[in-house]
């Protein structure tokens, strides 16, 4: 009973499964495939690095610009005048774009609005560059994960199974004392440790890159690189997995590794565009129905001077100062519905894409670094409630005028004591926390568990049900 | 009184209506009944498609029979595969190693994966020796080799396995003379340590020279069987061809 024991113990599964791992780690290791992916990975990591870093700068750059036109613009303003300039909301430019970017230099970074009820408030993409250049896929882990390791895991993966079976060293391999399941978990580890390995060596890389571009990460950034990256190696998994169903269910290694190619293309270029073409037949935006007209109120010509118009209180100014703002409300509201309806498309187009496990992974990591639309979404928000700082900012001083005919916000009739500048409130951007992140990312990083779970599953069965017949 | 010549030794590889029908429906082996003794070397012969690789992977576990049972050295495979692999050894035709790896890490890697977790360089070298592999290659990468020199390591795997019984799956097939004249004899020499040999081969002149037991098998079902003794007395060739092409009077020959 004893001897018994001993002799399990000896041949403990783990025990298999590390010779088994150790051996397909040394194949893939001497492989060129396995160089080719580590200097690809590595390189792309630490340019995108280094790139986003001099980009990020260059962004940093044009901030002051605009704040320092917008001081002197109000540096000899009055109470009244503070009502027809525009106060620029600026989203500040992307520290972790390296990681995730997120279209964050596509989407609109400056919003003007001044309390006027004339002036239209408008939201600018105000980024470094040449506009009419073709913006091409930006280079951060979120690419490297979704793009590169995925191709990468197909390489690496299409003939685990089938390659052996056809070179007919699965047959003396599954003639020893070993579980098919030790087999393929050694496979498994084997391709995603070759995954792993060059994706850690890039992401310390592309740190160290950043530190020597002068980019210090703050411990809430360094948390959700350390998710970002955690992300990438669960992802890798994934990756694994699929390649493994694939050599497995499909016998011979040039056929696997056609299929692995079609599901590669259909998964991060066919369904993304197709989403992107669906979406507006799904859910048209409203100004595409021809709705026009809702820009602002004209300005009205049939202003009183003040000393005539305080002779009945103001009361024509405050009536059409209410027709004004009204006016003003409503198209406000109308704009505001067309963002929303903008946003909301393209939170559907990135849904219908997130049918490509990839492009999960890509809006995993987009929330979990608090970059992508919920940024976006943010910075429209927080613009939007900015108004109402500066109206009560602006309120607040007219109210302290008792000369002032208080008719809101209409420069002339309000206070013409000097406003001090230093006073004015100025816009800051709430980025979204590492903790916020992950609550956004919860759903999504739920469906990549179950199909992780699923795909790991599925690699099993096959491997269980796999016939070793038909060699050559 | 002697006890070995009333009780034979017991069967160290068995099948008892051991059959296998595939997903397609095709009918692999039709109750498949054999027994392998300790020093005997079982000739399953038949064409290809008879079903004989069927027969060896049904003891190696590599596939699960449709019914019947398959035993190697008291173990019954289906219960426990990883066991009954444990006291097997295997040799196939055209064996594959990892090409990378040099003829001595090769041995000790399929050692390992066979349950021999500790085996030293000394006993590797020795079982390279015992297969006539020249001392040069023991540290050659695989990829180096002839056929025979990969068949010839194949055969060193199996010695350094120490399993008591062997599947051998046509592993002469397409040696030149000299290198199949060197296995026969390794063979001879196995089957004199007391290893059960089951050997699946289309080669009849093997199956004459080696063989202790004859079984023929056509389209999965063993159509006869002979022994060593009987041999000498029939046309080993004219009752297989007589089998193959469907005829009876090889089998009342062998009958009479």
């Amino acid at each position: 009973m004893k001897l018994r024991a001993l002799g399990r113990l000896d041949g403990a599964p783990w025990r298999g499964v590390a010779a088994l791992t150790a051996r397909e780690l040394g194949e893939l290791w001497e492989s060129f495939r396995f160089r080719a992916v580590l200097a690809v990975i590595v390189l792309v990591m630490t340019i995108s690095a280094a790139l986003n870093a001099a980009h990020h700068h260059a962004e940093a750059g044009a901030r002051p610009e605009i704040l320092e036109r917008y001081a002197e613009e109000i540096a000899d303003a009055t109470v009244g005048s503070l009502a027809d300039v525009p106060h620029p909301a600026i989203k500040p430019p992307w520290r972790l774009a390296f990681l995730a970017e997120g279209q964050q230099r596509q989407t609109p970074n400056v919003y003007r609005q001044a309390l006027s009820a004339w002036e239209v408030p408008v939201f600018e993409s105000r980024h470094r560059g040449d506009e009419r250049r073709h913006e091409t896929e930006p280079l951060d882990w979120t690419f490297v994960i979704r793009t590169v390791l995925s191709l990468a895991a197909f390489l690496l993966g299409y003939d685990a199974v089938c390659g052996p079976r056809q070179r007919r060293l699965l047959e003396l391999t599954l003639a020893q004392a070993v579980e098919r399941w030790q087999v393929l978990a050694a496979k498994l580890i084997a391709i995603w440790s070759c995954l792993a390995v060059p994706f850690v060596c890039g992401a310390s890389l592309s740190l160290a890159t950043l530190a020597l571009f002068g980019l210090r990460l703050t411990g809430g950034e360094l948390v959700k690189v350390t998710l970002v990256g955690a992300l990438g190696l669960g992802a890798a998994v994934l990756f694994v997995a699929v390649a493994l169903v694939v050599s497995a269910r499909i016998r011979e290694a040039n056929r696997s590794l056609t299929a692995l190619a079609l599901v590669w293309v259909a998964a991060v270029v066919v369904i993304p565009a197709a989403s992107g073409l669906v979406t507006p037949l799904i859910r048209p935006l409203p100004g595409e129905a021809g709705d026009g007209g809702v820009l602002a109120p004209e300005e009205t010509s049939d202003w009183r001077p003040p000393e005539w118009a305080a002779e009945d209180d103001y009361a024509l100014e405050r009536e059409s100062a209410r027709v004004h703002n009204r006016q003003f409300e409503a198209a406000e509201s109308e704009r505001r519905r067309r963002v929303e309806a903008q946003l909301g498309q393209a939170a559907l187009t990135r849904w219908l894409a997130s049918v490509s496990p990839m492009h999960l992974v890509q809006e995993s990591a987009e929330r979990l670094a608090g970059s992508g639309q919920a940024r976006d979404r943010r910075f429209v928000a927080e613009a939007w409630a900015f108004r109402e700082v500066l109206a009560a900012h602006v309120r607040g001083l007219d109210r302290g005028d008792p000369e002032s005919p208080h008719v809101e916000f209409f420069s002339r009739y309000l206070s013409s004591r000097p406003a001090e500048a230093e006073a004015v409130p100025r816009f800051t951007f709430d980025e979204i926390s590492w903790a916020a992140g992950l609550r956004l990312a919860a759903v999504p990083l739920a469906v990549l568990v179950v199909l992780t779970l699923v795909a790991t599953a599925a690699a099993f069965l096959s491997f269980e049900r796999f016939d070793v017949r038909g060699a050559p | 009184m002697n006890h070995t010549q009333t009780n034979p030794p017991k069967p160290v590889i068995e099948a008892i209506d051991l059959s296998k029908r595939y997903g397609d429906g095709s009918l692999a082996l039709d109750a498949l009944n054999l027994a392998v003794r300790p020093g005997e070397i079982y000739c399953l012969l038949g064409a290809r498609d008879a079903g004989k690789t069927s027969a060896l992977h049904l003891f190696l576990g590599l596939t699960s029979p449709t019914a019947g049972r398959a035993r190697v050295g008291g173990v019954d495979v289906a219960a426990d595969p990883r066991e009954a692999r444990r006291r097997l050894a295997y040799v196939m035709e055209n064996v594959a190693f990892y090409d990378t790896l040099t003829a001595m890490e090769n041995l000790e890697f399929f050692a390992q994966l066979g349950g021999r977790w500790r085996v030293d360089a000394g006993e590797l070298a020795m079982a390279m020796r015992s297969v006539g592999l020249p001392e040069r290659a023991f540290r050659l990468r695989v990829r180096h080799f002839t056929d025979g020199m990969r068949q010839k390591l194949g055969f060193a795997a199996a010695l350094v396995k120490e399993a008591p019984a062997w599947l051998l799956d046509d592993p002469l097939a397409g040696l030149d003379p000299q290198a199949t004249a060197e296995l026969v004899d390794l063979l001879r020499e196995v089957r004199q340590s007391g290893k059960a040999i089951l050997l699946a081969t289309q080669d009849l002149f093997q199956a004459r020279e080696l063989a202790d037991v004859v079984g023929i098998l056509k389209e999965g079902r063993m159509v006869l069987t002979t022994t060593r003794a009987d041999l000498r007395y029939t046309d080993l060739e004219a009752t297989y061809l007589d089998y193959m092409r469907g005829g009876f009077s090889s089998l009342v020959e062998a009958m009479a």
